[in-house]
């Protein structure tokens, strides 16, 4: 595996992206939005006594955990198209053609994927953990964020949760041929992360540092194994004579 | 440097290419002819390594095609320009070039040098910040040329260069086929144009499924009828046709005030014909050599006739 390849690969995805503007503001419009509108719907809860919002701070942990689930639905759109994307524009056949192998293309694509979207994730974050502290500051005199919990969720869980999510739709990028059928399939991954969401939610499992790490770890594993499933469909010869 | 022995390629129960067997030379501009579907991009697909074959043996210099290993250094020495060219429409030209050149470890410096190069060689280094979505096709062709030859490869693998392709275009893309040729570069050129074959391949191999004929153009035409004078006299009769099937006997046709001779070699046989037609009392106005086109032969070929 030679990494420069697969870089050379990530820097031409990302000179696209730099000309077509729409890709980046599609990938950070909504954990922006969310990082903003968390914090606000709580500021919206009028009356709060200080001992209410000592209650409420649970729920700032839980809502961070949606920074997990945007992580991996963040890379669906760039994801779902990278290798359908490169069948519809016929760029495959001139790029299988060079001395590029199977994995530096998947491992390149699967970095430009998920690079933006994991930075995408960070913004929102960041705009999140800002304005929650704006708020404990002001109702409580501290500051909530940084802290233990949101370092294991965001630094642990939501990379790893945006490679899972990057290599699940390159998956279905490869064996689909049309950008709107990856995506709807793609963007199913996000149930399962609900699902820990609302167990979590529902007290069946606690959404603390220990669960996160279990968790990413369930997440690294299942990423390798998609990222290797990835490279054993990823048929030269079947993308040539299907798609070219 | 390009050998192929039995080569055969089969999709399910379709055979696309059958028992292909070929040696193409170094430098040798080598013309692969056939209707659509007769095997020849599968062929290409199969020399590059892009597809599998199904048996046989082929050759890319000193490398096997099908040896893993081998695969990564005959991929250094082609380039191909596909049917498809498959530009990135969102990058510039010098982009597009930039590239594909950091996959074979080119320096930057030399990079330049060379994307310099052809996009000045074929027109196009005004336009090198372009975005290739706004060439033309035929701009795109060239660029998709220079994209096969970043690398400097030995070997240049085009799949129909000229199809779709204005005239003014499609003879900018031969002449620097033509250059290339003069580089001394080994090129395999699939194409249906058959002027094109012509004027640009040393040897051309007629391929329908099976190899069926290759030759040199003009060893084909020659191979199916051979060489014919035409000789166009005032008037003709008897005496003149006699005189000459004396010489060339159950080979003269008469048309109108034509005599149409099959010859051998002209240069040793015609100035005989002329005198015999002169003795006969026979006035010559005009000779004429005429051989069958690669059209004729492509044809007698394809069609089985």
């Amino acid at each position: 595996m030679d990494f420069e390849n697969a870089w050379n690969v990530v820097s031409k995805d990302f000179a696209i992206f730099k000309k077509k503007r729409s890709i980046i503001y599609s990938l950070t419009i909504l954990p922006a939005a969310i990082g903003i509108a968390f914090p606000i719907i709580l500021i919206l809860i009028k009356n709060l006594s200080q001992s209410s919002y000592v209650a409420l701070l649970p729920a700032f942990n839980a809502l961070l955990f949606w920074f997990i689930i945007l992580a991996a639905i963040i890379p669906v759109a760039v994801a779902s198209y990278s290798i359908v994307g490169e069948k519809l524009e016929k760029t495959l056949e001139p790029l299988l053609a060079t001395p590029l192998t199977d994995g530096e293309i998947i491992l390149g694509k699967t970095l430009s994927a998920f690079i933006p979207s994991i930075l995408a994730t960070y913004l929102g974050a960041a705009v999140f953990m800002i304005f929650s502290d704006i708020i404990t500051f002001q109702q409580l005199g501290y500051i909530l964020y940084p802290n233990w919990t949101a370092a294991a969720f965001l630094l642990v869980a939501a990379p790893l949760a945006c490679i899972f999510g990057t290599e699940f739709n390159m998956l279905v990028s490869i064996r689909v041929n049309d950008p709107r059928t990856a995506q709807n399939y793609g963007g199913a991954l996000y149930l399962p992360l609900l699902v820990v969401f609302i167990l979590g939610e529902a007290g069946t499992i606690p959404l603390d540092t220990k669960t996160i790490l279990i968790f990413s770890g369930i997440l690294l594993v299942v990423a390798i194994i998609i990222f290797y499933i990835n490279k054993s469909l990823f048929q030269r010869e079947e993308i040539i004579t299907k798609y070219t | 440097m390009i050998d192929a022995e039995n080569l055969t390629k089969k999709f399910d129960k379709i055979t696309a290419v059958d028992n292909l067997t070929l040696h193409i030379s170094e430098g040798e501009v080598f013309g692969f002819l056939g209707p659509n579907g007769a095997g020849k991009t599968t062929t290409v697909r199969m020399l590059a390594g892009l597809i599998s074959k199904t048996s046989g043996t082929a050759r890319i210099g000193e490398y096997d095609i099908g040896n893993n290993k081998d695969m990564q250094k005959i991929r250094r020495m082609i380039g191909l320009l596909p049917e498809n060219v498959g530009l990135y429409e969102n990058l510039s030209a010098y982009q597009n070039l930039d590239y594909y050149g950091r996959f074979y470890k080119i320096s930057k410096e030399q990079r330049r040098e060379r994307i310099e190069y052809f996009l000045k060689m074929l027109g196009l280094w005004d336009q090198k910040d372009l975005s290739a979505g706004k060439f033309s096709k035929g701009m795109k062709q060239k660029l998709a040329i220079a994209r096969a030859l970043i690398h400097d490869p030995q070997i240049l693998f085009l799949d129909e260069p000229t199809a779709n392709l204005d005239p003014e275009a499609a003879k900018t893309v031969r002449d620097f086929i033509l250059e290339l040729k003069r580089e001394n570069r080994t090129i395999f050129l699939n194409t249906h144009l058959l002027s094109e074959a012509e004027k640009l391949c040393d040897r051309v191999g007629i391929i329908k499924t099976k190899l069926l004929a290759v030759d040199t153009p003009k060893n084909l035409t020659q191979s199916l009828s051979g060489i014919k004078t035409v000789i166009q006299l005032e008037t003709i009769n008897d005496k003149i046709i006699m005189a000459v099937e004396k010489l060339k006997p159950g080979e003269v046709e008469v048309s109108d005030n034509k005599l149409v001779i099959n010859v051998t070699d002209p240069e040793l046989e015609n100035p005989d014909i002329l005198k015999a037609i002169e003795t006969a009392g026979g006035r010559v106005q005009l000779v004429n050599e005429v051989t069958s086109t690669l059209e004729d032969v492509y044809l007698k070929y394809v069609r089985g006739e």
